[in-house]
């Protein structure tokens, strides 16, 4: 097959999941796009990129159109959950050695008498305690001797690490003693490479910060690997673009900057699906979304009101808190690879345990023997066994084997058994992504939910029916999303600076000079970063909370409040920003001001979009149909291909719509909609009035 | 099981969503920091019956799980649509409520006309007034020391607030603006809870729901009942000390666990009297969850998908001798219940170990203390108080594993504060917040490592407390082979001329520059040491957690030149194995000297004979006849039987001294 679309300019985006590795290929000129998928190589991610681009150009696809190239990597994230980071030192104030050990001390599953948690990314023998001390506001209590500089970088260069992370307390306010021991380790070894915490994420709150600085000094060493082979692979298949890392606030930055922070990556993934997800919604009208990025072994859920995409800085990694910003994200454990099975007392269980993509589902027949939610979509009818993603073929008769294996327990046939673990599995998804609405004390009803990954469409219109949300959308190529997202992101970074006075205290212009050295960073870091970008932007914010509270909300500074002394605007802001999350306020109350925060960014312009979808001619024909069972009734339900619709085309539910990176289900009492964008847009039909 | 095996499942999502979502509620719309920090709360539902049948599993607290209203319903009678009911006191809920910062409210959900289920919710709140700011001191002598008390009265009558109640109980808080806020949030949580449950009547059908709650129910039931089958009948005694109430006497806390088929009893009988400090923990009823933590634990670490209801219960009794420590006679103080509650779950722990070894952990450090600085800043005048942090131990070795090091299960849920939020917020300097190396009690699998905190005042009339702080006394037990930990201490300006050791602190009065350092203790380890992975001991000593003297002496590992040496390891283990008896239950060295004299039957004798008394006798006479046998100078134990006589004398003396000045009833000598 050919491409003359691609034929001149083209953008390509890749992102690496665990099961597959995603291609988005857009043409420059004319927004058109296509979707690949290869299966992932976790012990070597690169070879499967490899795999795409000659994929790609097994198609037809000129390699060398590629202008500009975006890339998603989960290195470092797999070495932290792995455990599979390099050997690296940590540098502590004396007395706090046990900081990472410690933790928060809470317990992950607190009446367990088996629950710990998890194990230091440090283990102690390589964590050096440093005779110094800088106390809260920055008073030197115990100066940083030359001699205890020299006794440090001797320790350290008998361990034999491969990288210095150095947190020492209240460094967020001072530095100096930091930079002092990496220029100490650096004349040394001037190899090593060193993180330290007043750079890469100057924030209170030692824990979280020391982590931060080991999380980036452990995971460097495998992120620049992989960089090098990541761009010899790009060299050898003619692409020349500079290449682009997906970051976790969902921005991106150059190869040069991910190997001096790769930490910036960890949450990367989902947060790029997000991107994709909200940029397409909004090109069809809609700007409150709920966002479900449903995969193999779990789904990752954003809310996105009125088209501002959520910012958090308690993303975590397994267990552990990551507090660099980050596309505001919750992951929970529903997947296709999610187990079925029963408990003592015979009680159907849907996860969280996953079979993943290996062994996988029983139907992989890859090993898997246990029923999974992917098995049981097969059994329903949902999925086609033939044409399953990425070119799998799916087993129907291993499904049933496996779903045999609990069916006659709950006294039901294995499909009556394969629908009763769809029911399951969408209740524990109701309760968990409730959850996440109530915590923001969201209504459903308000919000459209956009699906995809290779699950999403399956089951968004089941969930959405549970949930009480009014609408489903569907994008054109969902099981590539995130791919697609990247490619639609800016050059972005985030620069925090720890100010802690109370509000009163302040006025514009020192706002304003607190601000500057962010401001003056964030532009530095917009000129390598994003020298093409047709648009800058640097975003003011400010941390703030009651005086006495411990938890802060980040409030959008405008400039011109510091061109004033008086910072009333910003005062009305925080306690107006309060009122609306947590419902009450406290005008008369003392504010502080905790932290000063820049979001530099630069964006790139976009292709046009893709020219609408022509008009329906006349109405779709199915492919074909097959018996669904949904609901506990048996359907006979015609399949689409996702290729034979047309704008405008309006079809009722029961029904499949086929393509070859997902499968969309519409049940009974649903019907579905085609926008010029190519959406499916879903909906619940109006009740008869009689 | 009536209802269908899949559709128990999905409600019991639907369930535990309602749960949630009304901590969520709560949570965001309250204000006090207790509630956003410590998340010291917790929201369900509760059938008519006063059992609940949804709770939370990702928000608030776990151990209120096994909690039943129905006492607390009974209280207040019938119900009607719209009221609210408000209370925080103990002595009229049967425990509902355990100490008077813990402000109760619930609300009755009809459907048609008929009484259908519970919307209950608590809060931790920041103060109910009494004799200490946020109402809770050790020192308090009894209940109405401890704040406004709250007996169940309705809060709203059919909807409406009934204001002067509310009021006459935001007059009597040193913060009313903040409880008042809480209560709107409360308010707003129970509302969650009968409007999501209604959705899902209208959903599923009266019917469906009603019977999928008493389902749910049955089913933890039934899981329980089947994971305590599995525990060989028998009784199963075991006895443990809180460090002492303010006179150096420990205070013993005994259980006898009678496991049948497919039931347990957990009868305190031979626990000693209700003491006169805060310490007292209101758990009357006969099914009491915190009377039975250890076995909750125990049932959820078996089974971690447990769903969470109260009937978790259901096949648990406890009995707690009316006058003991855990079954107080009005109006006894219960602020600093909890410390209670965490050495009753070593002692049910304890008992448990024997009936199912290799299931149990060892015990954990035992303690949940919090270090609380107060100064007065010269700038404002007014005191501030912050908690710097809270303090716990190790955790006990297990059969497959070492102990957690900081924390255990017996209060996992704690969060510490970070040590540079602390010195923003408040003058002190920390100088330590690290592990204790050589302090995990020695095992197969060792327990968990203690911590310790030390830190520098550096104004004027700063005030230290450590409520909660306890094995100071007695050390940590270990089981099946492993050793007692070390004890927790406290220590005032180590290395300086003003040193002192301090135990057990109460309240330290402080000037500007000086040092406190407070240890917690480690856990108890499991199985016998010279079992442990000499690689597993070499990792320790590699971390500078376990000094190569210990290595050898504890564990027989041996090293030379920093590195292990196997074959003077296999050797001197040999040694070492032959010359050891090692106790089931190693009790630890202090506890082991102190019932050399008070032996466990003597002390079951005394505890038994003071609840014939009167209760405010009990006190006195316990410490009396403790300095009588004192003076005694015994090297061998103080006879059982010795005991009676002994109190007789100390009745007769107070006889003697006057009839008028000893305060409450005629007292009657045991046996007379």
């Amino acid at each position: 097959m050919n491409h003359p679309q691609f034929a001149r300019r083209s953008r390509l985006g890749v992102d690496i999941g665990g099961t597959f590795t995603d291609f988005a290929l857009v043409d420059a000129e004319t927004g058109a796009s296509l979707g690949l998928k290869v299966p992932s190589d976790s012990a070597d991610p690169v070879r499967a990129v490899a795999a795409g681009l000659g994929e790609l150009r097994a198609r037809g696809v000129d390699l060398g159109t590629i202008e500009y190239f975006v890339h998603g990597t989960t290195i470092a994230v797999n070495s932290i959950i792995q455990r599979s980071g390099a050997r690296i030192a940590l540098l502590v104030t004396d007395g706090f050695r046990d900081v990472l050990e410690l933790g928060r001390l809470r317990l992950p599953v607190p009446w367990s008498f088996y629950s710990r948690r998890p194990a230091a990314l440090v283990p102690r023998e390589l964590v050096v305690p440093v005779r110094e001390r800088i106390r809260h506001d920055g008073e030197v209590e115990v100066p940083l001797e030359h001699v205890e500089v020299d006794r440090v970088v001797e320790s350290v260069a008998a361990l034999g690490v491969e990288g210095v992370a150095i947190c020492l307390l209240h460094a967020y306010v001072d530095g100096t003693h930091e930079r002092k021991l990496r220029d100490g380790l650096i004349r040394r070894a001037p190899s090593l490479f060193v993180t330290c915490s007043c750079e890469i994420w100057p924030q209170p709150r030692e824990y979280e910060r020391a982590l931060v600085t080991a999380m980036n000094a452990y995971v460097r060493p495998a992120m620049v690997r992989y960089l090098a082979g990541l761009e010899a692979t790009l060299r050898d298949a003619g692409i020349r673009a500079r290449p682009y890392i997906a970051r976790s606030n969902g921005g991106i930055m150059s190869t040069g900057a991910a190997r001096d922070e790769p930490v910036q990556t960890l949450l990367s993934g989902p947060a790029s699906g997000v991107i994709g997800a909200t940029d397409i919604a909004l090109r069809a009208g809609f700007r409150d979304l709920l966002t479900l990025d449903m995969g193999g072994t779990s789904a990752d859920v954003a809310v996105v009101e009125q088209g501002e995409i959520g910012s958090s800085h308690d993303g975590r990694v397994g267990d552990l808190p990551v507090i660099v910003p980050a596309v505001a994200i919750s992951s929970i454990g529903a997947g296709g690879g999610s187990v079925a099975w029963l408990d003592a007392t015979g009680v159907l269980k849907v996860g969280p345990r996953s079979a993943g993509a290996r062994p996988g589902p029983a139907s992989y027949c890859l090993g898997g023997e246990e029923p999974t939610l992917t098995d049981a979509f097969l059994v329903c009818g949902y999925l086609d066994a033939e044409r399953f993603a990425g070119g799998l073929r799916l087993d129907a008769e291993a499904a049933g084997r496996a779903l045999g294996t609990i069916a006659p327990a709950l006294a039901r046939s294995r499909t009556e058994a394969a629908e009763a673990i769809v029911r399951v599995a969408l209740a524990n998804m109701y309760a968990e992504l409730t959850g996440v609405l109530d915590r923001r004390g969201l209504d459903p009803r308000a919000f459209t939910l956009v699906a995809f990954g290779g699950a999403g469409p399956l089951v968004a219109c089941l969930l959405a029916e549970e949930m009480n949300i009014g609408g489903v959308l569907v994008p054109p190529l969902p099981g590539t999303l995130c791919a697609q997202g990247a490619l639609r992101a800016a050059a972005m970074t985030d620069i925090v600076r720890t100010v802690r006075e109370p509000l009163s205290q302040l006025d514009g212009r020192q706002l304003a000079a607190a601000f500057a050295p962010s401001v003056e960073r964030g532009r530095a870091w917009l000129e390598r970063e994003a020298p093409t970008a047709h648009r800058t932007e640097l975003r003011l914010s400010a941390e703030m909370r009651y005086i006495g509270q411990a938890y802060e909300l980040e409030v959008p500074v405008r400039p011109e409040w510091l061109e004033r002394s008086a910072l009333g605007p910003l005062a009305t802001a925080f306690h107006d920003l309060h009122e609306r999350v947590f419902f009450h306020a406290d005008r008369e109350a003392p504010v502080e001001v905790v932290d000063l925060r820049v979001r530099a960014v630069g964006l790139v312009d976009h292709p046009p979009d893709p020219a609408p979808l022509p008009p329906s001619r006349q109405s779709p024909r199915p492919e074909g149909r097959r018996r669904v069972l949904i609901g506990g009734g048996l359907h006979d339900t015609p399949v689409y291909a996702r290729a034979a619709l047309a704008a405008g085309d309006e079809l009722d539910g029961p029904l499949v719509v086929h393509q070859s990176d997902a499968t969309t289900l519409i049940p009974p009492g649903w019907n579905v909609m085609v926008d010029s964008g190519g959406n499916l847009l879903a909906s619940r039909k109006v009740r008869d009035a009689n | 099981m009536r209802t269908d095996k899949v559709t128990l499942e999905v409600l019991k999502s639907y369930f535990v969503a309602i749960a949630d979502g009304m901590g969520h509620t709560l949570e965001r719309t309250s204000h006090t920091t207790f509630v956003k920090e410590t998340a010291d709360f917790v929201t369900a539902l509760a059938t008519p019956a006063g059992e609940f049948f949804a709770y939370p599993r990702s928000i608030g607290v776990t151990s209120f799980l096994g909690l039943n209203m129905s006492a607390a319903l009974a209280a207040v009678g019938p119900l009607r649509p719209g009221d609210v009911v408000i209370t925080n006191d103990p002595f009229t809920t049967g425990g509902l409520a355990t100490h008077l910062p813990d402000i109760h409210l619930f609300k009755p959900v009809f459907d048609g006309g008929e009484l259908f289920c519970i919307a209950w919710c608590f809060i931790h709140c920041s103060d109910v007034g009494g004799l200490a700011p946020a109402s809770i001191s050790p020192d308090a002598h009894d209940l109405f020391q401890e704040g406004f008390r709250l007996p169940p009265r309705l809060l709203f009558r059919r909807g409406e607030l009934d204001r002067e109640l509310l009021e006459l109980f935001l007059a009597n808080c040193r913060s009313p603006s903040e409880n008042a806020g809480d209560l709107n949030a409360m308010i707003a949580s129970l509302n969650t809870g009968e409007h999501r449950i209604r959705e899902l009547i209208e959903k599923l059908g009266a019917g469906v729901v009603r019977e999928g709650m008493h389902e749910m129910l049955a089913w933890t039931e039934a899981r329980a009942r089947s994971l305590i089958a599995q525990i060989p009948d028998g009784d199963y005694s075991f006895a443990d000390y809180l460090d002492e109430d303010g006179d150096g006497i420990p205070i013993r806390l005994a259980v006898t666990l009678r496991v049948r088929g497919d039931e347990l009893e957990l009868d305190y009988e031979g626990t000693d009297p209700q003491v006169e400090s805060a310490f007292n923990l209101p758990a009357f009823g006969d099914r009491h969850p915190f009377l039975a933590q250890g076995i909750i634990n125990y049932l959820l670490s078996e089974e971690p998908h447990l769903p969470l209801t109260g009937g978790v219960m259901r096949p648990i009794r406890t009995r707690a001798p009316r006058g003991t420590v855990v079954n107080p006679e009005f109006p006894a103080a219960v602020g600093v219940r909890y410390a209670t509650v965490i050495r009753l779950y070593d002692v049910v722990l304890g008992a448990l170990a024997q009936a199912v070894p290799g299931k149990i952990p060892a015990a954990g450090a035992g303690q949940a203390a919090m270090v609380v600085l107060s100064v007065s800043p010269p700038e404002t005048g007014s005191r501030q108080v912050a908690v710097l942090e809270p303090m716990f131990g190790g955790g006990g070795g297990t059969a497959v594993a070492d102990g957690a090091s900081g924390n255990d299960s017996a209060a996992g849920f704690l969060r510490n504060t970070p040590i540079e939020s602390i010195e923003a917020h408040i003058p002190v300097l920390a100088e330590r917040y690290e592990l204790v190396p050589d302090s995990a009690g020695a095992g197969r699998y060792r327990g968990g490592f203690g911590v310790r905190f030390d830190f520098r005042t550096l104004r004027p009339g700063s005030i230290v407390t450590a409520r909660g702080m306890e094995r100071t006394c007695f050390e940590p037990f270990g089981l099946s082979g492993g050793q007692a930990s070390g004890r927790a201490s406290a220590v005032l300006n180590e290395g300086s001329v003003g040193e002192r050791e301090l135990g057990r602190i109460s309240v330290l009065h402080l000037g500007p520059g000086e040092r406190v350092s407070i240890r917690g203790a480690g856990g108890g380890g499991f199985g016998n040491p010279l079992d442990r992975d000499p690689d597993a001991v070499a990792a320790d000593v590699r971390a500078a957690l376990l000094s190569e003297e210990q290595a050898a002496a504890r564990y027989g590992v041996v090293f030379r030149d920093g590195v292990l040496d196997a074959d003077a390891t296999a050797e001197l283990r040999n040694r070492l194995r032959t010359n050891g008896w090692r106790p089931v239950i190693d009790r630890g060295p202090s506890r082991f000297a102190y019932e050399q004299v008070w032996s466990e039957a003597a002390q079951g004798a005394l505890a038994r004979c003071l609840l014939e008394l009167p209760h405010d006798l009990r006190t006195y006479a316990k410490r009396e006849v403790h300095r009588r046998v004192d003076a005694m100078n015994l090297e061998i134990p103080v006879a059982a039987d010795t005991i009676a006589p002994l109190l007789r004398e100390v009745l007769a003396a107070v006889a003697a001294d006057g009839q008028d000045e000893r305060p409450g009833g005629e007292a009657t000598p045991p046996g007379a």
